[in-house]
């Protein structure tokens, strides 16, 4: 296929991924912002949701105060933040567009109302739609593209780089909210075991589907140590890394044939890390440490996806 | 439903009401049919219809201040009507006139027979800006130069079908004739049934088909891509719909490119052998290295490769001169040259405004005239006299004086109207007729065309980007 | 006259550029008044030779990435006659010649340029061929020799107002006259050998051809008010200098580029007594 469509299809599914996982931060984010809190709710719940994204500075120097609203105009509006929500939908539908003879109908017609729905959004009318509502909209969509694409797309190449598209964005997406979340989270240690810290690991794992998952598996109380297992580790949960990077590192084993391509390479070598790392050994090292390293590799490999699929050039 | 209008101003030629009031006969069952269906129910087949094509995105992009927009064509649901004797008149006269319009640009890039034989001033060819010299003495597959054609028709009368322009270089709108049907079958079943309206489905493979009639000699398995300015452009879903219909890759000028003399496509299994590009990019852009540098939609190299015959483009470069709207006026003329025959189809009256005595004929009768750019396209920056105010024709005489060449005139014609769905009611709507000539091997024309209806009421301009919107068209069989 | 020509054509960009595709002319074809001998180009990728609408011999040059310093050199050797300028037809080429009356960009007409034709109309009109020389004289005694005057870039209407110029600049205008009188006439890219006290010497030239009838082709040089012979090689012709130059290309990156060309011509007396 054209190196340009598969380009496409990629970005496609990365943007509608990053459109809800940037839902689901702000959604808990603003339920949080609901309840009591020592610290300022700025600092505690608006400000993380800005580090989560992928370009804190550019918020600063436009908006300057963390504020709800600013955050809100920022990361659900902003037509020039390419990593808005409005901007997602509205990049995710263009390279559908592009690609209307490789995507199905049905597809296209989830991509292409999502956007109608949202094309002239602005402040007055999400606030008349409800924060909440907006935000479970978004989740759905989401979901039923994705849904879409499992029960319709023909399972081609074309499917194999939207699948990479959606696991390469979620693995980054939870690394962040992790990283972030437990940065903020963890100095507050005067809370451990009270009832702020059980609210808000709460919906750390709620913003990333967790809560019911993780009484499943632990049956314990919440703590960070194991919400961070379990976001990192856990195979059985979808959102976690070690879940993402098995799709990604099968899905490229299936799109390189036989060739040796660099960024198969890459995917195994980071799976193989996270199938058989254990939870004490990266704490030890540091989880920040680890999420920053986490963050590079997962770039990284997108980088030598994009390289080895979608640069070819003169004929060698 | 009963249908009256007073248009009986004995100036228009009505395509379904005769003059006393009766159906003309290719329209008798559609109006025994209008006759038994309330309004209400084509209210509602309107509505389903702009839904459909909402969501199926078939858009156009329309440029204006602050950036494009998307719009949809207005698509009018009343079908216009030609009998099969009508039909017969078009399609033989339309293929005649593009078999003609091939063996003159063939000509113009080689011996230039006709010009030495004096039928055509040399610097018309030769000095236009279509003309490319470039192309001289490259010989194409078949010898064929515009393999897609669309030539714009308007009826006048009973037997009188003109040619108003040929569009050789990129004509589009046969996604719209082909998506009108699809929604029309889907809407009216019944009439369809009934009337024995031929198909038109097998555009997409007569095209394809003639695509690989003239991939270069040695490509048995010939890559066929169409190539996209991209998604900006008015006619992108044009361009992703032809792609599709006939299964091939729609690639953009940074998807290609050159090297040991052949064109290349960037795959995710590395590049891949191109043979032929039917290209929706103007001549310009194509190549930046030999055409305008500023080009970032082209194809660096890609002229080398044309001339030694590497890959066939569809449209070839340079067939503009064949339709630019100076040659125009002589297309009768070539006729005759390379085919001996007289033509079926015959031209509107044309003035051209470099000649002296013509253009004191124009300059004198603004009122009355459609004056036009030889150049211009899409019904921009023209003067439609009748409709011109004192200071409008002032204004314009000063632009024609200033480069008198670069204008041609042309009588304002009395368009035939059609029964069109406006606000809530049927009324009388001028319309134009776009058939698509389509050649390879051989020259052909799939029964169906784009109609067009300038929707203003008594507006005569047609196109979209001027509040044009579009109908089925159906050729009936014997 | 035999001459043997080596010659260095080079590109220094401030960085290495990304890709680019170059359109070379830079290999002459045998005519009337000259036989190629031997020929050989070189560049740092894969050469692919085609025909140009004039009949000049091209190369497309594609590189993936581009050195810092794009050095393209020929070689070669080639047979020149004196043919007092007249080429006659030229059978390569399907190109009309009523095509090089279009207006090109380097020799688009302007106030000075329709003077100084006009100045030239009535001996034209009488006789073509003297007409042109006279007209060559004009250019030659109006337009001073600066390398400092003009550029690349510079059209013909810009060199007359400066009355300073190189070749190529007394060729546009030349050109530019021409064409004003309806006298088809093109550009021609190629060498000069100017050794005659038994040195090697160096250029590259540019001159005209105009178009007479019974004729065809002739050559003029109102760089140096004579009509090519000998010592002329012709390499590439064009409408202008854009189509006829050496190179033309397109890049991505690089910053801004220096162009700067190396030629030396010998003449071989002994070979030529073997041919």
């Amino acid at each position: 296929m054209l190196s340009r469509s598969a380009e496409n299809l990629y970005w496609m599914s990365r943007y509608i991924e990053r459109a809800e996982n940037a839902a689901r931060v702000l959604d808990v984010s603003y339920r949080m912002s609901l309840l009591p809190a020592a610290a300022p709710k700025e600092a505690l719940y608006w400000k993380p949701a800005i580090e989560i994204g992928n370009d804190p500075a550019t918020f600063k120097a436009q908006y300057g105060e963390t504020s709800q609203s600013n955050v809100m105009r920022f990361t659900v509006l902003n037509r020039e933040n390419p990593s808005s929500i409005y901007s997602c939908i509205r990049t995710a539908r263009e390279n559908a567009r592009a690609e209307r003879t490789r995507i199905s109908t049905e597809m296209w017609e989830v991509l292409n109302e999502t956007w109608l729905s949202l094309a002239d959004l602005d402040a007055a009318k999400l606030s008349a739609w409800g924060v909440r509502p907006f935000f479970d909209w978004v989740k759905a969509r989401s979901h039923l593209f994705r849904g879409v694409t499992v029960g319709t797309a023909l399972q081609d190449d074309s499917f194999h780089f939207e699948r990479i598209g959606t696991f390469i964005e979620r693995a980054d997406s939870t690394a962040r909210i992790l990283d972030v979340k437990y940065h903020v989270l963890l100095p507050r240690s005067e809370d451990v075991g009270g009832a702020v810290d059980y609210y808000q690991w709460g919906a750390l794992l709620r913003s990333v589907s967790a809560f019911r998952a993780y009484r499943t598996i632990y049956r314990r109380e919440i703590t960070p140590w194991r919400v961070a297992e379990m976001l990192i580790l856990d195979s059985a949960f979808p959102r976690s890394l070690s879940a993402c990077l098995a799709q990604v590192a099968n899905t490229l084993q299936l799109l390189a044939r036989s060739k040796r391509l660099e960024c198969a390479r890459l995917a195994g070598e980071l799976f193989s890390d996270l199938r058989y790392g254990r939870i004490d050994d990266i704490f030890q090292r540091g989880l920040h440490e680890f999420l920053t390293d986490f963050i590079l590799r997962n770039n990284g490999l997108a980088g030598a996806l994009q390289k080895d699929f979608m640069m070819s050039d003169v004929v060698e | 439903m009963f249908i009256s209008w007073a248009m009986r101003d004995g100036v228009f030629f009505d395509e379904m009401t005769a003059e006393d009031g009766s159906s003309r006969p290719a329209y008798a069952q559609l109006q025994a049919w209008l006759d038994d269906t309330p309004i209400e129910y084509l209210r509602r087949k309107r509505d389903e219809a702009d839904a459909l094509f909402r969501r199926l995105g078939i858009t156009f992009f329309v440029y204006g201040e602050g950036g494009g927009v998307e719009r949809l064509i207005p698509f009018d649901i009343m079908p216009r009507v030609l009998s099969s004797a009508e039909w017969n008149t078009i399609e033989s006269g339309c293929i005649q006139r593009v078999r003609a319009l091939n063996m003159f640009l063939y000509d113009v890039y080689h011996d230039q027979e006709i010009l030495e034989a004096g039928k055509i001033p040399k610097d018309i060819v030769l000095h236009n800006r279509a003309y490319r010299p470039e192309m001289a003495g490259v010989d194409l597959p078949h010898q064929v130069y515009s393999h897609i054609a669309g030539i714009d028709l308007v009826r006048t009368g009973p037997d009188e079908f003109l040619v108003l322009e040929d569009n050789l270089r990129t004509p589009s709108g046969v996604s719209y004739m082909l998506e009108n049907r699809e929604t029309m079958m889907r809407l009216f079943p019944e009439p369809f049934a009934e009337l024995n309206v031929r198909p038109i489905g097998s555009y997409p493979d007569i095209l394809l088909q003639n695509l690989w009639a003239i991939a270069p000699a040695g490509s048995s398995e010939p890559t066929i891509v169409v190539l996209t300015p991209g998604n900006l452009n008015s006619a992108y879903f044009e361009h992703v719909f032809l792609a599709e219909e006939m299964g091939v890759e729609l690639a953009e000028g940074q998807d290609l490119f050159v090297d040991d003399g052949h064109v290349w496509m960037r795959t995710t299994e590395g590049p891949k052998k191109v043979d032929v590009i039917y290209r929706r990019i103007d001549d310009d852009f194509l190549d930046p290295v030999a055409f305008n540098p500023e080009s970032t939609l082209g194809i660096p190299g890609l002229l080398s490769v044309v001339r030694s015959g590497g890959v066939t483009l569809a449209n070839a470069i340079g067939g503009g001169v064949g339709d630019d709207k100076a040659i125009y006026t002589y297309v009768p003329e070539i006729i005759r040259f390379y085919m001996g025959e007289e033509p079926i189809l015959s031209n509107v009256t044309n003035y051209l405004l470099r000649d002296p005595k013509d253009r004191q004929y124009v300059l004198d009768h603004l009122e009355d005239l459609v004056v036009k750019e030889v150049h211009g396209s899409g019904g921009h920056r023209m003067l439609i006299g009748p409709k011109s105010t004192k200071r409008e024709r002032e204004d314009y005489a000063k632009r024609i004086l200033a480069n008198p060449a670069e204008f041609i005139a042309q009588p304002t014609l009395a368009l035939s109207t059609c029964p069109t769905l406006v606000d809530d009611d049927l009324a009388p709507r001028h319309v134009d007729l776009r058939p698509f000539v389509l050649s390879g091997e051989t020259t052909t024309v799939v029964p169906g065309a784009l109609t067009r209806v300038a929707l203003r009421e008594g507006s005569l301009v047609v196109n979209s980007s001027q509040g044009g919107g579009t109908k089925d068209t159906w050729v009936l069989s014997e | 006259m035999l001459l043997r020509i080596e010659s260095v054509t080079a590109y220094d960009y401030d960085a290495p550029p990304r890709r680019g595709t170059q359109y070379l002319r830079l290999t002459p074809r045998s005519m009337l008044d000259q036989t190629i001998v031997d020929w050989t180009i070189r560049a740092p990728g894969a050469l692919t030779a085609w025909t140009d609408m004039f009949g000049n011999r091209c190369h497309t040059l594609t590189l993936k990435h581009l050195p810092q310093r794009l050095e393209i050199s020929v070689a070669g050797l080639v047979e020149t006659k004196d043919t007092a300028g007249i080429l006659a037809t030229d059978p390569e080429t399907a190109l009309p010649v009523h095509a090089y009356l279009r207006k090109s960009d380097y020799a688009l007409p302007d106030d000075a340029l329709m003077d100084l034709a006009n100045g030239h109309r009535r001996r034209i009109i009488g006789d073509r061929l003297s007409g042109l020389h006279d007209l060559m004289s004009t250019v030659h005694r109006d337009v001073a020799y600066d390398e400092s005057a003009t550029t690349v870039l510079t059209t013909a209407a810009e060199a007359l107002s400066l009355h300073r110029g190189v070749c190529q600049d007394h060729a546009h205008i030349m050109i530019a006259a021409a064409r004003i009188l309806e006298v088809p006439a093109r550009y021609v890219s190629g060498y000069l050998w100017t050794g005659w006290n038994g040195k090697t010497s160096s250029a590259s030239h540019a001159w005209c051809e105009c178009w007479v009838e019974r004729l065809g082709w002739v050559s003029f040089d109102p760089a140096n008010c004579v009509s090519a012979s000998e010592p002329y090689v012709r390499v590439a012709t064009g409408f202008d200098y854009a189509t006829a130059g050496p190179l033309r290309g397109i890049r991505v990156g690089g910053g801004a580029e220096t162009l700067t060309v190396e030629v030396r011509l010998f003449r071989e007396e002994q070979a030529a007594q073997q041919q």
